[in-house]
């Protein structure tokens, strides 16, 4: 950990290393020096390569943000066609009024809406820099409605359980007793030894994630704002043999498998904050100002790491942030209101600072949730566990103002409902929209089928929403 | 050797170490005072109050000549060159070591002697004291320990069966809004229903509510009522949670109403979910031994359909929050919100249909409360319950990975506590703490490979916390040291409470619940929180005074003896104990020699992981 010795003052427990705003820490609570500020002023925010990006040929990055709960997303795009009537008949008290949806259309001219809570999204979209990706969740393989109800076909397990559907979409395995490992972190191991440096490529700024967990690679965890490395072992003499006698006692084999877990842990987030702290040593601020919120936090976070991709010595990065509370078995359009314009600002930020660092047809960004929920509300004003949702793309090199995959039609007990009460049977799977991204992110078509397990059963590996 | 396994040490005059005492002490002199040996050579703890005598021998001993205990001089008499004598109350003493020095008129002082304090002819053995008390207070400490060690483990659990419970009261008028966290804090700090809570804490992560949604009014009587059913009933339990107004705005099972076809509404399925999933049952058939039954092709059996949640959520219609006294008569069917009490029936939302629901149909016309107390009856009975529950409780308390035999001796009790009731939580609580699998590691060599579990952050800090005998007040702000660890005291991010029972440990050996919120980010905000414990720096209303192992610091041998009987139970490995003396030998002064001691063990992953 970088910090400056203390050579001339004898340190005391009080002094060592806990003013904890003296250690390297992410995200500034100042901005950055008058001169920094000069020079970024005469640089316009779109197109100028940055002095300060220094992108790494070939550098690629994946940013899944993960809506826990089970989003809504019937009400994050609605049709404004004929279907509207469909729409606001069976939604009841749930359904958004037709005049404040913010108009798109669709490669095919159909038009839609988003959440009126999506304004930046909107826009984003019309920039062609967004797309939706329609009606995704987890499938072993294609499946109707017939094979649902008669489970003729293998289905995947505990469908409507929050906590297997949340491995399940993490994992794109359809089996929650075999989701041991994301499909970011799979993803991570294939490319480790051609992309990595010592750094993890796997990156999760929302604690520990089945996402970023690889079978051979594990992920760096960071908490946002959190000073780097440990406080009180370096500076004075009996500071580093303290920071020597704590190294020393986690390299010890106790036998005991769960002390043995605690000491790797804490080994490697040692190591990994002392990459970190050495590669942001003299970065500026990023000029982008991002929502204080909870995302956006974490996204500020993600961001300032791309900026020091070369200083880690890393040409594929795959992270992993997330937002909570879209359980909304009641009061959904008030908690939808609170939430959405979160997503919003926060992605649209992350986007501007992919701008600010050159890297916005490098990086793609795209949301992920443990299901829908149904059509149909319940009595509470708010809506149950469903299953296909729709989910947003964003990034310079996404084929944006259009609409991929299969809207369902909205028909309680319809073809694609997989009961009754709305509960889309998924017309993509989690295994094409992945093997979509993947592939975009250099993954050969042979370890896409490693990564993605039950990719073969589906028609196509590529859902044509990426550039090449 | 009774009750202890510390070693005695006789620290010679050729290597003193400063003494912090109050008076100035030259360096020892040819005529100072020298202490040969103690008599009797361990102080013992009570019960008796009396003043406990004993004897120095040594030599350069004069008329004036002062045993000083622990920094506190002692009225001495003078025997002769080679002997003096002193009596002295004892009161628990922070490692059960203590240095004894004789100090001279003229200001010549003995090099330190280490003393032993212990319980003469203990009931349970102190590592093993130590080791229960980990797993049945929120840490041990000093007095607790000499009570356990004196009465053995039976007595000492009535006393705690009978113990005054802790009290979660409504709020205030201006409570600030981390009240339920800092009364939560100061009841595990100081509160004597020590299991009791330890228990409701573990009930409270089954049957999940946070505060991230509901109010603090909300709050303050879920968590009494989870200390008062704590060692009652499981089926009493299962109704005062589904009739909790908290609960029912959590889950959304207040003002949840029948179908209806002109709004095109259904009940809401929220509750029903997740009292099968989360409370009860979970998603897949067990054997009673908590291991997944499987059908001939191998796959885990589901226990139930879509159909039987929305059965269950027409059974869970027809409940609202209690009506507020003095309230005008509502012509509303449902009454505004109201935490106090419980939930009351509205017959005319209660869906009266039959409903099928895991293999049982409850037949039409029944009122709420009939459809309701046959429903949890259903579920209660259901075989899953007992193993589902026991490991849970096995989990919070002992360890991560017991075996399939302890679950299923638990999961017996459960189904019957021997007095043919099923779900006495008070039964299975001591069955966990008492059986044989619990009890292997107090002999640490004994210690399963998967065996105990990661302290969460909030254990974390009390058993550090109280192992230092520090001071919590009821304005204490340690909920947000504890968040900064990753876990948001009474706030987990959603019915499924801080982490999951199902997590594993890297690499998948074992599970590992806690490790959910343990990553290479948190663990070392976890170092630094010992650091800040060590340092008294918790903020308002919490003050940790090092004092007694400072003192010790003259010793580092004595010290690091103390550090390992309040943190270790006395079972430090060796190796560990001179990684940590080298360190120390780098220190300069008293202060950081005693924080060395106490932040090497307390960040080190023996401590972090109670076995």
């Amino acid at each position: 950990m970088k910090r400056r010795p203390a050579r001339n003052r004898k340190e005391t427990p009080a002094q060592s290393g806990l003013t904890i705003i003296s250690r390297r820490r992410f995200i500034r609570l100042g901005c950055c020096s008058a001169a920094t500020l000069s020079a970024l002023a005469t640089m316009s925010r779109f197109g100028l390569m940055s002095a300060f990006a220094q992108s790494a040929p070939g550098y690629q990055a994946l940013v899944c943000v993960f809506l826990f709960g089970g989003n809504d997303s019937n009400n994050l795009i609605v049709p404004l066609d004929s279907r509207y009537a469909q729409y606001q008949q069976i939604r009841g008290n749930l359904a958004l009024a037709e005049s404040s949806l913010l108009p798109v259309t669709t490669s095919a001219d159909v038009p839609y809406g988003f959440h009126p809570e999506l304004a930046e999204i909107q826009q984003l979209y019309n920039n062609k820099v967004a797309a939706v990706v329609a009606n995704v969740g987890i499938l072993v393989q294609p499946t109707t409605r017939d094979q649902y109800t008669q489970s003729s076909v293998p289905l995947p397990t505990s469908l409507f359980s929050h906590a297997d559907q949340q491995l399940q979409w993490q994992s794109s395995i359809a089996n929650t007793g075999q989701a041991t490992s994301g499909w970011g972190g799979r993803t991570a191991d294939v490319l480790q030894s051609s992309a990595g440096g010592s750094f993890p490529i796997a990156l999760s700024a929302a604690g520990n994630s089945l996402f970023t967990t690889g079978k051979q690679t594990s992920a760096a965890v960071i908490v946002p704002g959190a000073p780097l490395g440990v406080a009180g072992i370096s500076g004075s003499k009996s500071a580093l043999a303290r920071g020597a006698a704590l190294q020393q006692l986690l390299s010890f084999d106790s036998g005991l498998q769960l002390v043995q877990a605690a000491n790797a842990i804490t080994q490697s987030g040692i190591s990994i904050d002392a990459a970190l702290s050495t590669a942001t040593a003299g970065a500026a601020a990023l000029q982008t100002t991002f929502p204080a919120t909870d995302l956006g936090a974490q996204l500020h976070q993600i961001a300032q790491i791309i900026q020091v991709r070369s200083q880690l010595g890393v040409t594929r990065q795959i992270f992993f942030v997330s937002l909570g509370s879209f359980d909304t078995h009641s009061a959904q359009l008030d908690n939808q209101t609170a939430l959405f314009p979160q997503v919003s600002q926060a992605i649209d930020a992350f986007y501007n600072a992919t701008i600010e660092m050159g890297v916005q047809n490098q990086v793609t960004t795209f949301t992920a949730s443990d299901f829908n929920r149904t059509f149909q509300p319940n009595s509470t004003n708010g809506s149950d566990h469903a299953w296909g949702s729709h989910h947003l793309v964003i990034g310079g090199s996404v084929k944006g103002g259009d609409l991929y995959g299969q809207f369902p039609t909205l028909e309680l007990s319809g073809p694609d409902d997989a009961l009754d009460r709305g509960i889309w049977l998924p017309s993509t799977a989690i295994d094409q929209y992945g093997a979509t991204l993947a592939s975009w992110f250099g993954v050969s078509a042979a370890d896409l089928g490693r990564i993605f397990l039950n990719l073969a059963n589906f028609p196509t590996t590529d859902l044509g929403f990426m550039t090449s | 050797m009774p009750g202890t396994l510390i070693m005695r040490r006789i620290f010679t005059a050729a290597t003193a170490l400063i003494v912090l005492m109050a008076a100035t002490r030259a360096w020892p002199q040819a005529s100072a005072p020298a202490i040969a040996s103690l008599s009797p050579s361990v102080l013992y703890y009570g019960p008796s109050t009396l003043p406990i005598g004993f004897t120095v021998t040594g030599s350069g001993f004069v008329s004036g000549s002062q045993i000083v205990f622990n920094g506190t001089a002692l009225r001495t008499s003078f025997r002769s060159a080679t002997q003096l004598s002193a009596s002295l109350k004892l009161t628990p003493v922070p490692g059960n070591v203590a240095l004894i020095v004789v100090t001279n008129p003229g200001g010549a002082a003995s090099a330190p002697y280490e003393v032993t304090l212990a319980v003469n002819g203990p009931k349970v053995a102190y590592p093993a004291a130590f080791r229960f008390l980990e797993q049945a207070t929120w840490g041990p400490e000093g007095q607790d320990l000499i009570n356990l060690q004196q009465q053995g483990f039976q007595p000492w659990l009535t006393a705690q069966q009978a113990a005054k419970e802790s009290k979660f009261p409504s709020p205030p008028a201006g409570a600030p809004k981390d009240f339920a966290q800092s009364t939560f804090m100061y009841n595990a700090i100081n509160g004597p229903d020590q299991l009791r809570q330890r228990v409701a804490f573990a009930l409270g992560q089954i049957m999940v509510i946070s505060e991230d949604k509901i109010p603090l009014a909300g709050m303050m009587p879920y968590l009494q009522l989870l200390q008062d059913n704590a060692f009652g009933n499981y089926r009493t339990l299962l109704q005062a949670v589904t009739l909790s107004p908290s609960m029912g705005r959590y889950l959304d099972m207040v003002d949840s109403s029948k179908p209806n076809a002109v709004k095109g509404t259904l009940p809401n399925e929220n509750y029903a979910r997740e009292f099968m999933q989360l409370f009860t049952i979970g998603t897949v058939e067990l054997n009673q031994d908590g291991t997944r039954t499987l059908d001939p092709q191998s796959n885990t059996i589901p226990l139930y359909g879509e159909s039987d949640i929305q059965n269950l959520a027409r059974v869970f219609t027809g409940w609202t929050f209690p009506p507020t006294a003095g309230a005008a008569a509502a012509k509303k069917l449902v009454n505004p919100v109201n935490y106090v009490g419980q939930m009351v029936p509205v017959e005319a939302i209660h869906d009266t249909d039959p409903k099928t629901f895991l293999g049982t149909t409850l037949p039409a016309g029944q009122t709420a409360e009939k459809d309701l107390s046959q429903a949890l009856d259903v579920v209660f009975n259901h075989p899953n319950v007992a193993p589902f529950v026991s490991i849970r409780l096995i989990q919070h308390l002992v360890t991560s990975n017991p075996s399939p035999a302890y679950v299923k001796r638990i999961a017996a009790v459960f189904a019957n506590n021997g007095a043919g009731k099923r779900g006495d939580l008070w039964a299975v609580t001591k069955a966990i703490l008492t059986d044989p699998e619990a009890r292997q590691g107090d002999i640490a060599a004994n210690a399963s490979a998967t065996g105990g579990h990661l302290r969460e952050p909030v254990l974390y800090a009390t058993a550090m916390l109280r192992a230092l005998g520090a001071s919590v007040s009821s304005t204490n702000q340690l909920a947000e040291k504890i968040a900064i660890m990753g876990q948001t005291l009474l706030k987990p991010p959603s019915v499924f409470n801080y982490y999951s029972p199902f997590y594993r440990i890297p690499g998948g050996a074992a599970a590992g619940p806690e490790f959910q919120l343990f990553s290479t980010g948190t663990a070392l905000l976890r170092a630094d929180f010992a650091a800040e414990v060590l340092l008294s720096k918790l903020g308002a209303g919490t003050t940790v005074n090092a004092t007694p192992f400072v003192q010790l610091a003259a010793d580092p041998g004595a010290l690091m003896d103390a550090v390992n009987n309040a943190f270790m139970g006395g079972q430090m490995p060796s190796a560990m104990r001179s990684t940590i003396m080298t360190a120390i030998a780098a220190a300069g002064d008293p202060a950081t020699i005693a924080y060395d001691a106490g932040y090497l063990t307390a960040s080190s992953g023996l401590f972090q992981v109670e076995q």
